[in-house]
């Protein structure tokens, strides 16, 4: 028995989770958004999981800290185990981070945390809600099955929009750093600099996989940049340039295409077992 | 150098308390936490201040400067935090800081071109008041379960608030002896 389709988890306080299935739809890819109290039983019937953007419980403690404890959780520690695809999107991020599903630095995953998601920071100072435009390049692509058909050093624009952003690694999670696939921000012309680091994130990571590669953390929204209508013409990039060509073409297709279209490929070709 | 410290913490609800002790009682199965309470813990240095002068420039910084705390939704106290849970059993107290300090030269910045008041430093922290159930056990070995199950994150399965990869803990001195500077 096998499932082709995507789970988007809605907890309380979620707020992409309907922007989120709708790009994952565009991409062919059935997809349902389920309450986090949905039966377990439900759940295992799901080929993937998408943690969604939003203020699950209110980031109260921590953002993410609750979400992260919940029984849904076992399920997606099931499908982790069997290789299914997770994606945690800003909020999703958090949560992934505080379950220790990224980087899982040990053979078998563990429960530890190994990274934290920690108030904005540039030296020091807080620099408080970040909602901008900005860029990342992909770091290992073959690593991940959510990141192969990008390629190294091309600069894909995305939205930011969190306070608590900024990775933060414990001794393990570094040196998983250069064997896993990351996302990290940098300028227009694919350099990763200080200047491009929005938030003060450790190494410019704005996302990053587990081991495996079958579980990704981002916390810029890639759903926000899967359609070229909703790239900015201002934007210092060749998407905002061929925009207008591109729609009046009747092309709709992002910069995010390829992180979409490789997870609909993984759930639809490998068909992980249920 | 005249040191201040002060806690402040929300008049309604805290609802970031209610989940966190919802997650610690139901989720984490901790039974001996009766009430918890948080409060933010602020640290204020003044250069050329005598101490009553800076509790003063304190209460004005807290009810004129909206910066630090809005008065309007929060509490302040100065030495010991204001409505501590009621109760017979021992409290244990931790107050929760970033391992990497903040800088808030920025702040005292700004505080000082609204009111003209100079501060030398400022730190805050987190802290959580505990009213346990201890049963047989020691204050060492609550202290030491706690550290387990309830405070320090290290597995998603033990543990909520605490993040270790981010964030260290301190003990505060118990309510019985009358202060809750660091222990």
């Amino acid at each position: 028995m096998y499932s082709d389709k995507i789970a988007v988890i809605q907890f309380p306080g979620s707020n992409c989770e309907y922007e989120t299935q709708r790009a994952i739809a565009h991409y062919g890819l059935a997809c349902d958004i389920v309450r986090w109290n949905t039966a377990a039983d439900t759940l295992r019937q799901y080929g993937g999981f998408v943690l969604p953007g939003g203020f699950s419980y209110q980031d109260r403690i921590r953002s993410g800290a609750i979400a992260a404890r919940l029984p849904i959780l076992e399920v997606l520690f099931e499908a982790n185990e069997a290789g299914k695809p997770i994606l945690g999107i800003c909020n999703g991020c958090q949560i992934l981070c505080e379950t220790g599903l990224v980087p899982q630095s040990q053979d078998h995953y563990s429960h530890s945390i190994e990274v934290a998601l920690t108030h904005n920071e540039i030296l020091g100072q807080r620099v408080g809600f970040k909602c901008e435009w900005t860029y990342v390049k992909v770091a290992r692509p073959e690593q991940s099955l959510f990141t192969r058909y990008f390629e190294a050093n091309e600069a894909i624009p995305i939205p930011i929009n969190h306070g608590e952003g900024r990775f933060v690694l414990s001794e393990n999670a570094a040196q998983m750093l250069n064997h896993v696939a990351l996302f990290q921000y940098c300028d227009s012309q694919a350099q990763s600099t200080a200047a491009s680091n929005p938030n003060g994130t450790t190494a410019n990571i704005a996302g990053l996989a587990n081991r495996r590669g079958n579980v990704f953390a981002i916390m810029p929204h890639p759903e926000r940049a899967a359609f070229i209508k909703q790239i900015p013409d201002w934007l210092q990039s060749n998407w905002a340039q061929t925009k207008s060509t591109r729609l009046t073409a009747g092309e709709t297709n992002g910069p995010w295409e390829k992180l979409f279209v490789a997870m609909r490929d993984h759930v639809l070709e490998a068909k992980v077992p249920a | 150098m005249t040191t201040i410290t002060a806690f402040s913490t929300l008049i309604n609800q805290d609802l970031a308390c209610v989940s966190a002790r919802e997650a610690i009682t139901h989720i984490l199965n901790y039974p001996r936490l009766r009430q918890l309470k948080r409060y933010t813990q602020w640290e204020f240095t003044f250069g050329n201040l005598t101490l009553p002068e800076a509790e003063s420039a304190v209460t004005t910084i807290f009810t004129k400067t909206f910066f630090l705390i809005n008065p309007n939704k929060e509490n302040y106290a100065l030495r010991l935090p204001a409505n501590l849970p009621k109760s017979s059993g021992p409290q244990i107290a931790i107050s929760v800081r970033p391992k990497s300090p903040v800088n808030w030269s920025a702040m005292c910045t700004k505080i000082k071109s609204k009111t003209s008041i100079e501060v030398s430093s400022i730190a805050s922290s987190t802290v959580w008041v505990m009213d346990l159930n201890p049963g047989e056990l020691s204050e060492e070995a609550l202290r030491e379960e706690l550290t387990e199950r309830v405070i320090l994150a290290g597995s998603v399965k033990q543990g909520i608030l605490v993040n270790p990869v981010s964030e260290q803990f301190e003990w505060l001195e118990t309510r019985a002896t009358g202060t809750y500077a660091v222990a």
